[in-house]
């Protein structure tokens, strides 16, 4: 069951751990996703937003907290932190890390259950190959190269099957875009001072 | 730059970081301008973002015990600071609840709130008068004729008779108290099972001898007798008997110049002044002390059990009833700002070992009632 907001601000404005539960039941699992776009890596994501809500309850920020904003307050946050951590890790990161996505958890909110199941259903039509591609690159964050190693098959056709794999997908979920405005777009380019404050 | 496999390729690549500067330059030069080339380009990011999710999503270990185990070390440690002895204290008082309570609930949790739930709690006073308390801390006790008592650690203690029969001793009894915010289960020594709940006190003596095994009730508990037809089993509350033939069954004599009996498994006769009715399983029989009455009739057992198995059920029943049983288990005082709310009819399932504000947010939702909780006081509106 998901608590609503107002309860979960109340909770915490009177600093009971019963609002740090609910939000943790909430949006712990999304957070962690979210701070994954940036950071790539979900042990250091979930530690990420641990930290987040412990700093949180210990420094009694649920006072200030509203409803209306709480959302937005806890993504904008991971994302800041997200960015920080990977400022610190490598100045000079890869431009593609800097993808920002705009509003991203109201389409993970409104779609959760319908992007899973319908990606799930996506999947399960591409050859196995591609699936075992898509794992190793997205789960578990190999290059092209350790996969090419691991699924003993030459870097050029990895590139190959995640293309199609990909290009596939993107034919299959282009009638969600239709939904929503568009909520990508490209924040390498503009380069990123902007998002680490 | 046309050559539609070429900027797949290309965009697929950038998305995974696999290009070099001069070709996250291509990307860009093609992207940027063209109204078209921006959406499709956002396709993928879309793609992208939802595969990393989805796959992801599998990869997350963390859960709520897990985070609550490092919240609590980081409290600990701050606060061992500055009362270490405070602490300790309320640490060691929930420790025995380990297998009844949520295993991710770490004891000082809740310390911040002051609406705790009951525990297993009460006060033996053995035949010689001497009062013990006891917990879910281990103890072992000896009586004078020889009966082993022993406190387990869940909660819960055990009689054994001594194997010295027929020594002459003659039944010495034993009282145990249970407190509000209490619970406790013993077995007696034929084997019987009681759960005594919140504010509620059972005689017994620790072996049976007699023709008949008699204890006293007052408050609630539920019996799970160990059969034996030479030598009845019956429970005396108020000027209620209930005799039993081998049975489960709960007790209730909290309402005023009332018996509430709830015949769960086997036949139970209850009489009070007048003849004795006997109960089949599924019943529900109160006895009047005031007109001498038993009034029978046929309920749905589970709201009147659950908190033996540590819950409360409550099908539609009054407010006021809801709240009595609350105010025992959480040691609550309810105070009603509109006198009609106490006839409010709800419905709700709980774990006692849960924070009381669950259930009445729950019920906030499910009326228009509002509950706010002032120390140990619950105002409702």
């Amino acid at each position: 069951m998901q608590i609503p907001d107002d309860v979960i601000c109340s909770l915490l404005k009177q600093h009971q751990t019963k609002g740090i539960d609910y939000m943790f039941d909430k949006y712990y699992r999304p957070l962690v996703l979210w701070a994954a776009t940036f950071v790539n890596d979900i042990p250091k994501s979930e530690d990420l937003v641990q930290d987040f809500f412990v700093k949180l309850w210990e420094k009694d920020v649920g006072r200030t907290l509203l409803p209306e904003t709480l959302k937005s307050f806890l993504y904008t946050s991971v994302h800041n932190l997200a960015l920080d951590r990977l400022e610190k890790k490598d100045p000079l990161r890869d431009a593609v890390e800097l993808i920002h996505v705009r509003r991203p958890w109201e389409e993970y909110d409104y779609f959760k259950e319908e992007i899973f199941q319908k990606m799930k259903e996506e999947i399960e039509h591409l050859p196995e190959r591609s699936r075992e591609v898509i794992t190793c690159v997205y789960l578990e964050g190999k290059s092209y190269k350790e996969t090419a190693q691991v699924l003993g098959v030459a870097v050029s056709t990895v590139n190959t099957l995640l293309v199609n794999a990909l290009k596939k997908l993107r034919e299959q979920a282009r009638d969600m875009t239709e939904y929503l405005t568009l909520l990508f777009y490209l924040s390498a380019f503009e380069r990123n001072k902007e998002y680490l404050q | 730059m046309s050559d539609k496999n070429e900027i797949d390729t290309l965009l697929v690549h950038f998305l995974q970081g696999q290009l070099n500067r001069e070709e996250r330059e291509k990307v860009k030069a093609w992207i940027t301008g063209e109204e078209d080339h921006e959406r499709y380009f956002q396709e993928f990011c879309r793609v992208h973002v939802h595969l990393q999710w989805m796959v992801r999503e599998n990869a997350i270990k963390g859960d709520l015990p897990m985070f609550r185990q490092r919240l609590a070390r980081r409290r600990r440690i701050g606060r061992y600071a500055s009362v270490a002895a405070g602490i300790v204290l309320l640490l060691g008082v929930g420790l025995g609840l380990r297998q009844v309570v949520p295993a991710w609930m770490p004891d000082d949790e809740y310390a911040e709130s002051v609406v705790h739930p009951g525990k297993a709690q009460a006060m033996l006073y053995l035949s010689s008068g001497v009062m013990v308390p006891i917990d879910s801390s281990g103890k072992k006790l000896t009586e004078f004729d020889g009966t082993a008592i022993e406190v387990h650690e869940n909660g819960s203690m055990s009689y054994k008779a001594s194997s010295r029969e027929g020594d002459g001793v003659k039944e010495g009894m034993n009282h145990l108290v249970v407190p509000r915010k209490g619970e406790f289960r013993l077995t007696l020594a034929d084997g019987t099972k009681v759960w005594l709940n919140s504010e509620s006190e059972l005689s017994y003596p620790c072996k049976f001898t007699g023709k008949e095994r008699v204890v006293h009730l007052k408050g609630e508990a539920y019996f799970e007798v160990a059969p034996n037809k030479a030598c009845p089993f019956i429970v005396k509350a108020n000027e209620a008997d209930i005799k039993v033939y081998g049975t489960q069954f709960n007790v209730n004599t909290r309402r005023e110049g009332i018996v509430e009996t709830v015949l769960v498994e086997g036949t139970v006769g209850m009489k009070g002044r007048g003849k004795e009715q006997v109960l089949k399983p599924n019943q529900k029989a109160e006895y009047h002390v005031g007109d001498g009455e038993i009034r029978v009739e046929t309920v749905d057992v589970l709201p009147y059990i659950a908190w033996r198995d540590g819950n409360f059920v409550f099908e539609n029943e009054s407010l006021a009833s809801i709240m009595d049983k609350l105010s025992l288990w959480y040691d609550l005082k309810v105070f009603y700002k509109r006198e009609d709310a106490k006839e409010v009819r709800l419905s709700g399932i709980m774990e006692r070992y849960r924070d009381v504000n669950e259930l009445l947010r729950f019920f906030e939702k499910s009326s228009d009632l509002k509950f706010s909780v002032r120390e140990t006081t619950v105002f409702v509106e």
